[in-house]
């Protein structure tokens, strides 16, 4: 099976040829099959955001590969297509509200598609049920009368609307509360339970520990990790290293497991690890 | 962003550089009145030779004045051809139905003699002045107008705080930009109704964003107890130099002696 | 008799468009005390930006008071004297930040308070010594990180020395590194004497602080220090919050019917207080 997204020697240089020229990728390799989620980590500046432009035709390498959706986009005719399937929600997307209406913003895209209006009708719709905003109460609603959280949902639901073969999304729960945050990782989740091809941008490991089937880590440039998250766990070497926060009670269990205390570190729950920690507890009593 | 746009400051270490910015906004300043008001060859020639010798030294080259004469090549064709023609007099040559006279000429060239004035003279001071000195410069010069009960240095903060923000509004409109290709907004469409839409696309949403940062700055200011005082530590900075005023006192004798010369004769 | 703290008494505010971003308040009453670290945590929308507001006068209470130090913040003479007083550090670093050079934002503050030049320029150097931005003093902000540009926010505040530093969701718009360096920042500014009022919707925030105020819709669900808040989870839950990662544990060993010391604040110290009981 042909993985959807392919990436073989990826160089991407800034501004080339100018005293300002800056090698912001150097030699990234990887691959995802449709259907997973990938999650790219990274401090600012690693080239996490520069990395998923090359996803959807936004930029072309340098040197080296990229191919999406079967799309080469060193050529430039099926780079400049590739935006219809592949879908990307930058930081902050409420930034980019145009629309008069909470409707008409969410309409851009599935228009520019060039969709008839029943089907952008219903596109529409589905999508900001999908965000948690009810089509009756606020499709006529001017965006900018509405909360921080609110328009970062209609937002990311003008995206949603076409319905792309890819999504990614580029720190998209930054600034949101605990509710906020919950809403997104549905999203996502419900993206991941109907196979639909996924990528994440965070610096928030926990974010999605549950959720990713591989973890991409970035670090000036250069993809210093590639693999599956039980995988990453493993090598506390590296999650130290680029700061990669585990939940508390897995740093607890790990700490516990230095001491010499035997711990099943397999506990996927904050319940389960403090079972865990009870029977230790309960042991030595 | 790439290439340097004309008018946009460089840095650098000429001797322009280094020049008090009240220096070079009086001297500019003098240069464009005494060509507004007297457009005499005399004050314009040694104008024109000043100007020349200020762009030599702070690194403009022949080159590099050529390449911005070019942009404005339109500008200086019409009017120089417009006075050429309008002028009443003498006629040199016919055109059809349009005499082109000396006095036209005369005219014609006298005018395009102060815009490459006005233009390379201002093109010097951005060149060498940074956004930051200059506004300094500006503050340290309208002071005194305080006095008056001006608001100048509400002025002064409205232009300092344009001049920090300007490089941020610039890279949020190339996010937006991608952003809204990456939804299919054409940047490049054939049809002009298309290509507007989608810049539309990014002045809404950065026009929103200024006005939400606005209201924010604002916040910040009260909470820090804004009060229009004078930017003392920025003034501080500022020092005139021996070379400063010789060169504000050439200037004028300079410009004096053009205008008495041009009113003897 | 000096009266010294922040008070709110009885304060409620309406907003007349019912913009869902500017939230009401209630009938809210709380005091802070000098010294003390007191955080404030609610979801989006609960107050909690109206509330930070309020204490340097920024909005004015549509009924009831705000005092400072004795000072009403409703009296426009005293507000100059207020601001002095209680400092507020906000949300967006890039939007705090005015000027086109580090120093110049440090300055502003101090130019606004009519010190003399000498004065101003040592306090610029204290100033960006505590926050370790000496090297960027010369420099635009636009070249700075959102964690260094929150810093010089900070550092602007600081120079102006107040008695009470508050701040409005300061960390959400920062990467984990700067945050946590931030919030290393305000644990050493609080020992050596400074009230901190931090606001945050991230309860991990919050731990350090001495006294946590929970808001919900406009007024005060729950309060008390940490880990009595943390461990009424249920509540929490049914206003959307969540508490931090380390308190769900211990509520869970709690349940367990493991006495937890309620003074556990990081991982290390439970880690350490298991191995003491092994």
């Amino acid at each position: 099976m042909l993985p959807i997204i392919n990436v073989t020697g990826l160089h991407y240089t800034y501004l080339p040829g100018t005293p300002y020229e800056r090698e912001a990728l150097k030699d990234i390799n990887f691959s995802l099959q449709r259907g997973e989620l990938l999650g790219v980590f990274g401090p600012n500046g690693s080239g996490k955001s520069t990395l998923v432009q090359h996803l959807n035709g936004l930029l072309y390498p340098t040197r080296g590969s990229v191919t999406v959706c079967a799309a080469d986009t060193s050529d430039r005719q099926q780079r400049r297509e590739l935006w219809k399937k592949v879908s990307l929600v930058f930081q902050y997307p409420e930034q980019q509200i145009f629309g008069t209406t909470v409707w008409e913003e969410i309409a851009y895209g599935p228009k520019n598609l060039g969709l008839d209006d029943a089907e952008i009708n219903d596109r529409v719709k589905k999508a900001m049920q999908q965000v948690g905003l009810l089509p009756e109460d606020s499709a006529g609603i001017p965006p900018y009368s509405l909360s921080g959280g609110m328009k970062r949902r209609v937002a990311i639901a003008g995206l949603l609307a076409m319905d792309p073969e890819i999504l990614i999304l580029d720190e998209p729960m930054a600034g949101l509360d605990p509710a906020g945050r919950s809403l997104i990782l549905d999203i996502i989740k419900h993206r991941h339970d109907n196979s639909q091809t996924t990528v994440m941008i965070s610096h928030n490991l926990q974010d999605i520990m549950a959720l990713a089937d591989k973890v991409a880590i970035l670090h000036q440039g250069s993809l210093v990790f590639f693999g599956a998250v039980s995988q990453l766990l493993k090598d506390k070497e590296i999650l130290s290293r680029y700061h990669l926060e585990l939940p508390d009670y897995l740093q607890v269990i790990y700490s516990l497991q230095q001491q010499g205390y035997m711990l099943n570190s397999a506990a996927r729950s904050i319940a389960e690890a403090a079972k865990e920690m009870a029977r230790l507890l309960g042991s030595k009593l | 962003m790439v290439g340097i746009k004309l008018g946009q400051y460089v840095q650098g270490d000429s001797l322009l550089h280094s020049l008090d910015p009240r220096t070079k906004i009086i001297c500019c300043a003098l240069m464009v009145l005494g060509v507004l008001i007297n457009p005499d060859w005399h004050l314009l020639i040694f104008y024109l030779l000043t100007t020349a010798l200020a762009m030599k030294i702070s690194g403009m080259d022949w080159h590099f004045a050529s390449r911005s004469l070019r942009s404005i090549r339109y500008l200086l064709l019409i009017t120089f051809a417009f006075q050429a023609v309008l002028t009443p007099g003498n006629p040199v040559f016919e055109l059809g139905l349009l005499s082109v006279t000396r006095e036209g000429l005369r005219l014609g060239s006298i005018n395009l003699a102060r815009l490459l004035i006005l233009y390379f003279v201002s093109m010097v001071l951005l060149r060498t002045t940074s956004p930051f000195k200059l506004s300094a410069g500006i503050e340290a010069l309208f002071l005194p107008l305080s006095k008056l009960k001006i608001p100048i240095h509400d002025f002064i903060t409205i232009l300092s705080i344009s001049f920090r923000f300007i490089p941020t509004l610039i890279d949020q409109a190339v996010v937006i930009k991608n952003a809204q290709q990456s939804r299919g907004a054409q940047f490049d469409a054939p049809k002009l109704g298309i290509r507007l839409k989608s810049y539309l696309a990014i002045l809404i949403p950065l026009f929103e964003t200024s006005l939400s940062r606005a209201g924010d700055i604002g916040e910040a200011m009260d909470s820090r107890c804004y009060t229009g005082r004078p930017n003392q530590l920025r003034i501080s900075r500022l020092h005139m130099k021996p070379l400063d005023l010789a060169i504000i006192v050439f200037l004028l004798l300079g410009s004096a002696l053009g205008t008495f010369i041009s009113l003897m004769g | 008799m000096d009266i010294e703290g922040i008070e709110l008494l009885d304060v409620s505010k309406k907003y007349k468009n019912a913009r869902a971003a500017n939230a009401a308040l209630s009938n809210v009453n709380l005091t802070i005390l000098p010294g003390q670290y007191v955080g404030i945590t609610g979801v989006n929308g609960s107050g909690k930006s109206t509330l930070v507001r309020l204490l340097n006068g920024l909005i004015q209470p549509g009924r009831g008071k705000v005092y400072v130090d004795g000072l009403d913040t409703s009296n426009p003479g005293h507000l100059p004297l207020i601001r002095r007083l209680v400092g507020v550090v906000f949300q967006n670093p890039d939007n705090q930040l005015l000027s086109p050079l580090v120093e110049e934002e440090i300055a502003f503050g101090l130019e606004n308070l009519d010190l003399p030049l000498q004065e101003i320029s040592r306090r610029i150097e204290w100033a960006l010594q505590l926050v370790g931005l000496e090297a960027m003093k010369h420099h635009s902000p636009n070249l700075l990180s959102g964690g260094q540009k929150q810093k010089v926010a900070l550092a602007a505040v600081l120079a102006m020395k107040p008695k009470y530093l508050v701040l409005d969701e300061p960390t959400s718009m920062l990467d984990t590194i700067s945050r946590k360096e931030l919030l290393d920042q305000l644990k050493t500014l609080h020992g050596e004497g400074m009230t901190i009022i931090l606001s945050s919707h991230n309860p991990e925030d919050l731990v350090q602080a001495d006294r946590i105020i929970v808001i919900d819709q406009g007024s005060i669900h729950l309060q008390g220090a940490p880990w009595e808040v943390y461990r009424q989870e249920a509540e929490l839950a049914a206003i959307g919050l969540e508490p931090p990662g380390l308190y769900m544990l211990l509520s869970h060993l709690t349940r367990n019917e493991y006495s937890i010391d309620g003074g556990i604040k990081t991982t290390a110290e439970l880690v350490q207080y298991i191995c003491s009981r092994l």
